[in-house]
């Protein structure tokens, strides 16, 4: 209906509208794209003072150098970083998926004393933000002996990922009908049968927007990793790159090609699963 | 990126919820639930809730790790943190770093999602590029702004100074420096707001559009009748997301100013962090996280308070 009317609309609509779609498509792609095209620049050009919009000279150095990283000491660390972000990344994924579908068919399915209290100790504990907690969460971890090592991380990604993801498959497991798993049990399914084989499969949509939430999550959490990695071979991807950037901040181009390294998963995985994501990284906003 | 919604849908849905249990519990109670549920309850416990008592009992302390021994202290902690000047200024700073963010991504946002449910030739197109930057992770968009702001080599320094012409070093400027980082935020932050409109406005049945139309309604009263009040939803949403990320946002101040200069653009999370792994005042940043954390509750209440009537009306 309003599309029609548009279509109809005068010139000076439409010339309005376009300059408007630019606008906003300038303000929200800009940085993106400057720091693209910067890491795409030579060391020289970075430090033109009037600055260049175009590269006078394309090049793939900044990446080159980023990767053998000479001015870390020619160790190659973005590769060690990257590697120890899927490190860390990928088990927290898997274990918020299994821990929190676990928990929300608990919730979906049975009835227990405390119930109430219980699901209540899980949500609210998201309205605690992470930075009041580093100073008591690290003090725990060295306590626990695990102050620079990936478990550390990886268990704690998990905890921040769980109230929300347990939230979500709640709501997953109760729109699956009960009737299905009972019929299995009938058959002489147990419980955990009937969880693992039926009502899991029946769930892989919320599996998939729940994994999608847990590793973007723990792909670009900087603050706990930056307190609890002090080694350089440990650190994942958003800490070297903010290492980087305190250190070494005239690189831009540099700086910009490891950005970029940081962003291909995500872009990766953007074009996977564009349907989950909406729903994955909304956090369940949207009316369904 | 951690949206506490839940908590709002759960306090929606409690009260219905208890009932119903009560009276079932009485009939079946099956306690085969807690060993489904007990890993989650466990970990979250173990790292959130015990963290937290561990901060309480710590602002009660001088612990520091620069003098050995812990001691009791009572609430003097708390005093010399209420009366500390930089304190102040970081709270200062975090209300303003709150409630304009807020309000500007809510505007900005808001103004885009509006403009985008219009339906034109492409915007499709940009709502999908319009994703990227509350995709992307929070330390890129710390970077590549910062990037932009290099008082030397950034773009946006340059275009700045050749407008005004003369040196204005962005990042030093001691006025400026918090509205800037706040430009970051909104950037960041409105694409969610705009999302979140969009799929509002898009959710409203079309018949409510027709029937308008045969009553004879032109477009502005559509607009003001019928698109308005069903913004309620996607507001109070925004709000609760929106305020409780800025909450939880470290990141994209320190990588950019790390709080400088001096303590201009501080706010309470990177004071925590400054105080506890910088100075090595264990005691006093435990003893700004609870401050934090009132600071956190009275907001919460203050939302609850504010939007009693949509709450209730929902």
């Amino acid at each position: 209906m309003v599309k029609k009317r548009l279509k109809k609309g005068s010139f000076i609509q439409r010339v309005m509208i376009a300059v408007i779609a630019a606008v906003i498509c300038g303000f929200i792609l800009f940085p993106i794209a400057w720091l693209l095209i910067t890491s795409f620049k030579s060391s020289a050009e970075v430090f033109r003072i009037p600055p260049t919009f175009w590269p006078h000279e394309f090049t793939f150095e900044p990446y080159i150098k980023t990767w053998q990283g000479k001015h870390l000491g020619g160790a190659s660390p973005w590769g060690i970083f990257v590697l120890n972000s899927f490190k860390v990344s990928l088990p927290a994924t898997f274990l918020t998926t299994l821990i929190s579908s676990l928990a929300g068919y608990g919730f979906a399915r049975f009835k227990f004393p405390g119930w109430v209290i219980l699901l209540m100790i899980i949500l609210i504990s998201q309205m605690f933000p992470g930075p009041a907690l580093l100073i008591p969460i690290s003090e725990l971890i060295s306590a626990m002996g695990l102050y620079n090592t990936h478990l550390a991380l990886i268990l704690l990604y998990t905890s921040f990922a769980v109230p929300f993801t347990t939230w979500l498959s709640i709501g997953n497991f109760r729109s699956i009908p009960e009737e299905l798993e009972y019929a299995a049990m009938v058959d002489g399914c147990s419980r955990i049968g009937s969880f693992f084989r039926i009502a899991l499969p029946l769930s892989r949509i919320g599996l998939i927007t729940t994994a999608i939430f847990a590793f973007l999550m723990s792909w670009s959490e900087y603050p706990f990793a930056l307190i609890l990695l002090e080694r350089n071979e440990l650190k994942t991807v958003p800490v070297g790159l903010g290492d980087y950037v305190q250190e070494f901040n005239i690189a831009f181009n540099e700086v910009g090609a490891a950005t970029i390294v940081l962003a291909i998963p995500i872009f990766v995985l953007f074009l996977l699963a564009q349907k989950y994501f909406m729903k994955g990284i909304l956090g369940g906003a949207l009316k369904e | 990126m951690c949206p506490p919604l839940s908590f709002w849908w759960a306090h929606r849905r409690f009260r219905r919820i208890k009932i119903r249990r009560y009276f079932s519990l009485k009939k079946k109670s099956n306690l085969g639930g807690y060993l489904f549920i007990s890993s989650a309850v466990a970990i979250v416990v173990l790292f959130i809730f015990y963290p937290l008592f561990v901060s309480i009992k710590l602002s009660f302390t001088s612990k520091s790790f620069l003098i050995p021994g812990t001691e009791f202290v009572g609430l003097e902690t708390y005093k010399e943190v209420i009366l500390d000047e930089v304190f102040r200024l970081s709270l200062k700073n975090s209300i303003k770093w709150i409630v304009f963010g807020t309000l500007l991504s809510l505007g900005i946002g808001g103004g885009i999602g509006i403009f985008l449910s219009i339906g034109f030739k492409g915007s499709k197109t940009i709502s999908a590029l319009i994703l990227l930057p509350w995709l992307l992770p929070n330390i890129i968009a710390a970077v590549s702004w910062k990037w932009m702001y290099h008082p030397d080599l950034g773009v946006i320094s340059f275009l700045i100074e050749s407008l005004a012409g003369k040196e204005i070093r962005l990042l030093s400027n001691v006025n400026l420096v918090l509205w800037l980082l706040l430009i970051i935020l909104v950037w960041r932050l409105a694409p969610l707001a705009s999302l979140l409109f969009l799929s509002g406005i898009q959710s409203i049945p079309k018949e409510l559009f027709e029937a308008a139309e045969v009553d004879g309604a032109d477009s502005y009263q559509k607009f003001r009748y019928i698109t308005i009040p069903h913004l309620s939803y996607p507001l109070i949403i925004g709000t609760l997301l929106i305020s409780l990320f800025i909450l939880k946002d470290f990141t994209i101040v320190w990588v950019t100013t790390q709080g400088g200069p001096v303590h201009y653009s501080e706010i309470l999370p990177t004071y925590i962090y400054r105080l506890g792994f910088y100075n090595w005042e264990v005691g006093k940043a435990a003893a700004t996280s609870m401050l934090y954390f009132i600071f956190i509750l009275s907001l919460s209440l203050a939302y609850l308070f504010v939007f009693r009537k949509v709450w209730r009306g929902t």
